[in-house]
């Protein structure tokens, strides 16, 4: 397992990724974080989805996140592509033949690579808090937002349990991701089919049909970065998001081991 | 000599497609066999169910005494390029084989033992997509040899390459034969096997038709000898002394061409000087591997 992570983060460093996706990362989690801050007084909303964010809600111990949890969404639809592309890639480059002559204990190998590109979303959350909170603690005095609670031992909390379900929500997306690239062979179907399903169909579904949103995988994922701030509990949103990973997971997985390689 | 490789009635279906029917074959420990056939005879898939990677429908193989239902016993000892050379395209090529040095737990050092053997040293910070056809065939083979293997199985490993790196790959190839290692080469150049091969196993529409020394097909067929007298009238005689020994001939140009073993060529020599023919040609023409396969697969020659 160590062998397959080792040799999985060989490709993941590759500057174009690595540097790529971080330095993508930092630059939308500061520019939204910024927006959060910069916007405050526009009658347009500072918010996702044009939400009026206030100074009093920032100045509250988990406003040092806000901008952070806001770029949640963003930050799982990255770790799609990038999870969906580098299993769908395996396919199309045919070097998945490869990998397994060389690691022929295949749940092994999908294990592997998937605990690598676990470990890579993680530094992209990582990544873009930093941004995000460093932007939060320079533009809070610009903008005359009271820092006194973001010190707080309540904010220390937050940013744990903050982190948690942004990176949480980002481990399902990948997952998603990672599922449609094995089951779809190819980079650019499993992106697009999955973020047109999550961004634009999830969207259509859930504004026109009422009580929908609790059902889409979706909105669920998006809910567990947020871990607030809708009729939908937090627990409901981790138990759904939980059984649609373990069907696409599972149907994946299975697909995986069993299938033969025939590219 | 023992088998490294033993396919016992190795069959895939896809469909109502049967892609291999029915293999059964041996491969030789410490020799080169070539494994002979035309695009879409079942080379691949066979080689595709010996790795492990696809399933066979019915029967089985074995490699290093270990069941192909059990890859994991035996590819640690196997090297395998698989239908041309797959890598990152971008990464460069020592990136591409430490990928593979990692996951199969093999040293560095070994990638770069193996970049100085194909000759890539220099180009080996390049990425792999700026590579030549020729290169890329050669970090194939590269990647082939990581584990230093026991048994070498490489699919089309000359294709794309020009006739200097086909040479470099043959000499490769036997002084890897020399050092020991079983090698299975499969290729549609038959020229190609026919210089490097010691064995063949020859397939066509997944089926095979031949297994044994290179030698021993080439053997079943006789030579031709192309007779040519001084006067246009010798034809006929020497037409006539090659029917009189019981052997065929055809009027090919102003040739004939009599199908017979190389030791009837002193013999019509002597019967055609008695006649006061004088030969200004006797040329032996050994059959080739091509037209030993065309032969057997009943295909044009």
């Amino acid at each position: 397992m160590i062998r397959v992570f080792r040799s999985e983060w060989r490709k993941l460093r590759r500057p174009t990724l690595f540097a790529g996706t971080l330095g993508i990362v930092l630059a939308l989690s500061v520019l939204i974080t910024s927006l959060l801050f910069l916007l405050l007084d526009s009658d347009g909303g500072n918010g996702p989805r044009g939400r009026v964010i206030t100074r009093e809600t920032l100045a509250l111990p988990e406003g040092l996140y806000l901008g952070f949890t806001n770029f949640a969404g963003l930050l799982g639809t990255i770790a799609l592509s990038v999870f969906a592309a580098q299993t769908a890639l395996e396919y199309t480059n045919g070097t998945l033949r490869n990998l397994l002559v060389r690691q022929p204990k295949r749940l092994l190998l999908l294990a592997g690579k998937y605990v690598a590109m676990c470990s890579f979303a993680l530094l992209t959350v990582l990544v873009s808090a930093v941004g995000s909170i460093g932007i939060s603690l320079i533009l809070a005095p610009v903008k005359d937002v009271s820092t006194e609670a973001w010190f707080s031992s309540e904010s220390f909390a937050l940013l744990y349990s903050n982190l948690g379900n942004v990176y949480l929500s980002a481990i399902a997306y990948g997952t998603v991701g990672m599922a449609v690239g094995i089951l779809l062979r190819s980079p650019i179907s499993s992106i697009a089919i999955s973020l047109a399903w999550i961004l634009i169909l999830e969207g259509i579904l859930s504004f026109t049909v009422d009580g929908l949103d609790k059902w889409l995988p979706g909105q669920l994922m998006n809910l567990i970065a947020e871990s607030s701030g809708s009729d939908i509990s937090y627990t409901y949103a981790l138990v759904g998001t939980a059984i649609y990973l373990l069907l696409f997971g599972g149907i994946a997985t299975v697909l995986f081991a069993k299938r033969d390689v025939s590219n | 000599m023992s088998a490294v490789i033993s396919a016992e009635n190795l069959t895939k279906k896809y469909g109502d497609l049967v892609a291999v029917d029915h293999a059964s074959f041996d491969i030789p420990a410490g020799a080169i066999t070539g494994f002979v056939g035309p695009n879409g005879a079942g080379k691949t898939t066979t080689i595709r169910m010996l790795l492990g990677l696809v399933r066979p429908s019915t029967g089985t193989a074995r490699i290093l005494e270990h069941s192909i239902a059990e890859p994991e016993s035996y590819l640690p000892y196997v090297g395998a390029m698989i239908e041309g050379p797959a890598f990152y395209p971008a990464l460069s090529g020592r990136e591409n084989l430490r990928v593979l040095a990692r996951l199969g737990d093999f040293p560095y050092t070994r990638v770069e033992e193996l970049l100085q053997l194909v000759g890539l040293a220099d180009r080996a910070t390049s990425k792999f997509k700026t590579y030549s056809l020729g290169m890329k065939q050669r970090l194939g083979i590269a990647a082939a040899l990581l584990p230093n293997p026991k048994v070498l199985i490489l699919d089309e490993p000359v294709n794309g390459l020009d006739p200097a790196g086909i040479h470099e790959v043959r000499n490769l190839l036997r002084s890897l034969a020399d050092s020991g290692i079983s090698i299975f080469v499969s290729s549609h150049i038959l020229s190609e096997l026919e210089v490097i091969a010691d064995y063949l196993v020859v397939v066509d529409h997944g089926k095979v038709l031949f297994q044994g020394a290179t030698k021993e097909l080439l053997a079943a067929h006789k030579p031709r000898l192309a007779v040519k007298g001084s006067a246009p009238a010798d034809i006929t005689i020497l037409q006539e002394l090659a029917q009189k020994a019981g052997y065929s001939s055809d009027l090919i140009n102003d040739q004939l061409v009599i199908v017979a073993p190389e030791s009837f060529a002193g013999e019509l020599n002597k019967s055609a000087f008695d006649r006061g023919i004088v030969l200004t040609q006797l040329q032996i023409t050994r059959p080739t591997l091509e037209e030993s396969f065309f032969e057997i697969t009943g295909g044009e020659g």
